[in-house]
C-alpha cells in the first residue's frame, strides 16, 4: 500500500516523518479528516493561533503534494 | 521472625502502606520479576492468578474495543497495583492489563494474597481504599475522553506516566501513545512537534523526555490536578 504524509502548517511547520500507508488517495483524504478533527475538537486556536491560518497539506511517497485544505473548512470534531 | 522486608517490594507505594510487620510478614510470598514492554498480564475474561505491585514498570489497564483497539483506561505505576481486588473473591479480568513500561514488579498469588485479606484488616482496607481510588479515576477519565481535546489528554497522560515511574524519560513510541489516548498515530506526532516547540517535551523516537513540568501542566487539562490528588493521596491505616 502507498505511504502518505500528513503535515500541519502556517509560518510553522509541523510534519509527519513517518507517514501512514492507506490504501488510495480517497483513504488518506478520510485519514486527513479524522486527524484534523482529532486536532481541532473544540478548539478556536492551535499553538496561539487561530485555525483559519493551519492548512493540513497531504503528499505522496515521493513528496508530491497531492491535496491541502484550511483547517478552518474542517468543522469541529469529538474524540474518537 | 521475618527480618526486615526487602527494599524493593517498598519501592511500590501500596506495598509501603503497609504496617511493618505485616509487609515482612507478606514478603515471604512476594516475588521480584522484572517485565519488558508488551508483556500480557491478563486477557478480559481470563482468572486473575496473580497480583502485580509495579515497583519501576508501567501497567495499563485497557478495554478492548471494535474487536481488536484497546483504549486505556487506567495506568499503574508504583502508586499502586493490579488485581488486587481479586483477594475478595475469585474474579475474572474486565480488562487487557499490559505492561506499558518494562521494570521490576512484586508480584504474589491471588490465594495467598487472599489469606492474608482474610486474616488482616489493614490487608482488607487497602484493597477497599485502593479499589475505590481506581473507581474514582475511571469515572474522572470517562468525562475526560468525552469532554477534553487530544493536546489536553496527552499533556495529562505524559504527566501521569511520569510521575507512575517516577521518570521525566518516558520510553514510549507515538504509536502506543496514539492508541493509549484513541487517537491517530499522526495526531500524537504533530502534537508531539508542537509540545517540543513550546518547550514542554523533547521527543526521539521512541522516547518522550518532559523538559519543563510547569508548560506541560498549563497544557492539561484539570484532570491532571484531580486525579493526582486522588491517587497519590497516601493509604494510611
Amino acid at each position: 500500500m502507498p505511504m502518505y504524509y500528513f503535515h500541519l502548517r502556517n509560518q510553522d511547520k509541523f510534519t509527519d516523518p513517518d507517514g501512514t500507508e492507506l490504501v488510495d488517495v480517497e483513504a488518506a483524504r478520510a485519514h486527513a479528516l479524522v486527524v484534523a478533527r482529532e486536532l481541532k475538537f473544540k478548539s478556536d486556536t492551535f499553538m496561539d493561533e487561530a485555525w483559519s491560518r493551519w492548512f493540513m497539506h497531504v503528499q505522496d511517497g515521493d513528496g508530491t503534494e497531492l491535496f491541502s485544505f484550511p483547517m478552518s473548512d474542517v468543522e469541529n470534531g469529538s474524540n474518537n | 521472625m521475618v527480618t526486615t522486608s526487602n527494599p524493593n517490594h517498598e519501592d511500590n507505594r501500596l506495598l509501603a502502606a503497609l504496617p511493618r510487620e505485616m509487609l515482612a510478614l507478606m514478603a515471604r510470598d512476594l516475588r521480584h520479576l522484572s517485565l519488558s514492554q508488551g508483556h500480557p498480564i491478563y486477557e478480559p475474561g481470563t482468572p486473575i492468578d496473580d497480583i502485580y505491585f509495579p515497583q519501576s514498570g508501567m501497567i495499563s489497564l485497557m478495554v478492548v474495543v471494535d474487536d481488536w483497539r484497546g483504549i486505556e483506561i487506567s495506568t499503574i505505576g508504583r502508586e499502586g497495583a493490579v488485581g488486587l481486588h481479586a483477594a475478595l473473591g475469585k474474579r475474572l479480568s474486565f480488562t487487557r492489563a499490559v505492561t506499558q513500561i518494562g521494570g521490576r514488579f512484586s508480584t504474589i498469588r491471588t490465594s495467598a494474597f487472599a489469606q492474608h485479606a482474610q486474616d488482616f484488616a489493614s490487608v482488607r482496607e487497602l484493597i477497599i481504599r485502593y479499589t475505590e481510588n481506581l473507581w474514582a479515576e475511571a469515572q474522572q477519565l470517562a468525562a475526560c475522553n468525552a469532554v477534553h481535546d487530544a493536546p489536553a489528554r496527552l499533556c495529562r497522560w505524559l504527566l501521569h506516566v511520569a510521575d507512575r515511574i517516577g521518570s521525566d524519560q518516558l520510553p514510549l513510541t507515538q504509536e502506543l501513545i496514539a492508541q493509549m489516548l484513541g487517537v491517530r498515530r499522526t495526531t500524537v506526532t504533530i502534537l508531539a512537534q508542537a509540545l517540543q516547540q513550546r518547550g514542554a517535551i523533547k521527543y526521539a523516537r521512541g522516547r518522550i523526555t518532559i523538559v519543563d513540568r510547569d508548560k506541560l501542566m498549563t497544557c492539561a487539562c484539570e484532570c491532571y490536578t484531580v486525579l493526582t490528588k486522588q491517587k497519590l493521596s497516601p493509604v494510611t491505616f
